[in-house]
């Protein structure tokens, strides 16, 4: 069978791309057609690694057909998508410019510690554009894959990948993860049963203190993702989750925060996707 | 105060914990809980331990707060127990870890006296 990715799917929904959630259960082979897609979100590419992953578990034979356009190909191989997901001693992009952190498969924490030490001299190094948002980066990494390696699923743990781009002439930084638990709302639900509506636990997620532990010391990393991003010099920033039936999106536009959730087809897992828009030009 | 750089104690001195020597960034909460079970096996009973953060470049929120923030609650509540003094912060960290004592409601005092401004 031919699976076709549309024009947008590598950005839209910030690289959901919802045609990944196609059940191909009668299918031997899949070609797997990209040559369409312009843009390439690194939510997309955690996405599609994990669907080819699970597709070839399944004994399914994937066949991809790359992009044409030919920014977003390059970046489809610098994340080397269509390769078995690495661990965090292949993550850095290394000479590829836009990909600063390849589809990185994290199990246990220390090596969310690791990722972070890897990454933190490259960003000093070599991304004059991250500078500005290092801090909020470094925090988001740290705090989101944390939880995506405590609430994923055992040995799937979570996968992050991280790049940069270009909106309006000023830098952006993305940053996707990807995990296979059972998603922030059931999670929360644990001590929170008053959430029932999937896209306000995500919302009450993100608020201080708020955690499925029942631990008054847990529950602020979302918080702080967002305290570091305030105290950076990104002139925008965008949080947008998706688990369970919720999706939610936090917006910062010059210091002032939106927030707007709504229902959507059920999810497995959760998605995490954010961006940083710097002041910084990317030709720095 | 007499200080110590190589993580050995003595009864006249201080030890010191120097955080930079473990690596330059810093995240989880397993891996402050690791760090602070050898800081309390450096003190060895003694009540000051120096945490030596130069060199660190970033530090989560989490990381913070299991390590100061822990010991930090600890000394408020028993002032015999053992005292981080922390040095060699760079803005983030700083920033980082008075938010921990902040939102564990730690007083002003004993923020200002763990956590140089």
């Amino acid at each position: 069978m031919e699976l076709r990715l549309s024009h947008g799917a590598g950005c839209r929904d910030h690289g959901y791309a919802a045609e990944l959630d196609a059940d191909h259960q009668d299918a031997d082979e899949i070609t797997l057609d990209a040559s369409n897609i312009a843009g390439l979100h690194p939510l997309f590419a955690v996405r599609l690694a994990l669907w080819i992953e699970k597709q070839q578990k399944a004994g399914r034979r994937i066949d991809v057909r790359e992009p044409l356009d030919e920014t977003t190909r390059r970046d489809f191989r610098a994340f080397r998508l269509g390769r078995d997901i690495g661990g965090i001693d292949e993550a850095l992009g290394g000479g590829e410019a836009q990909v600063i952190v390849r589809p990185t498969r994290l199990v246990e924490l220390t090596e969310v510690d690791g990722l972070a030490d890897r990454l933190l001299q490259p960003l000093i190094d070599q991304f004059d554009d991250v500078a500005v948002v290092r801090d909020a980066v470094l925090m988001a990494i740290s705090e989101l894959c944390q939880n995506g390696v405590e609430h994923g699923v055992g040995p799937a743990g979570c996968v992050v990948a991280v790049s940069r781009g270009e909106a309006d002439g000023l830098s952006r930084i993305m940053l996707g993860i990807g995990d296979r638990g059972i998603g922030i709302p059931e999670h929360i639900r644990r001590s929170h049963p008053e959430f029932v509506v999937d896209e306000h636990a995500i919302g009450q997620a993100l608020e201080e203190g708020v955690s499925g532990t029942q631990r008054d010391d847990r529950g602020y990393g979302f918080s702080w993702v967002l305290r570091e991003t305030l105290s950076s010099a990104a002139s925008s920033a965008e949080m947008f989750i998706r688990a369970g039936e919720g999706a939610f999106r936090r917006e910062i536009v010059d210091a002032r925060v939106k927030d707007h959730g709504w229902k959507i087809a059920p999810t497995r897992g959760t998605w995490i996707a954010c961006e940083w828009t710097t002041v910084s030009r990317p030709d720095r | 105060m007499t200080t110590l750089e190589n993580d050995t104690p003595r009864s006249s001195a201080s030890p010191r914990y120097v955080l930079g020597r473990h690596g330059k960034a810093f995240s989880t909460r397993a891996r402050a809980e690791q760090i602070r079970a050898e800081i309390e096996q450096l003190a060895a009973g003694g009540r000051d331990v120096l945490i030596d953060f130069e060199g660190v470049g970033s530090v989560s929120y989490s990381f913070a707060d299991e390590l100061i923030g822990v010991f930090a609650s600890r000394y408020e509540a028993d002032h015999d127990a053992l005292r981080p003094v922390v040095i060699g912060l760079t803005a983030q960290a700083q920033r980082v870890l008075i938010g921990s004592l902040e939102q564990r409601g730690l007083s002003d005092e004993v923020s200002h006296e763990l956590v140089p401004r």
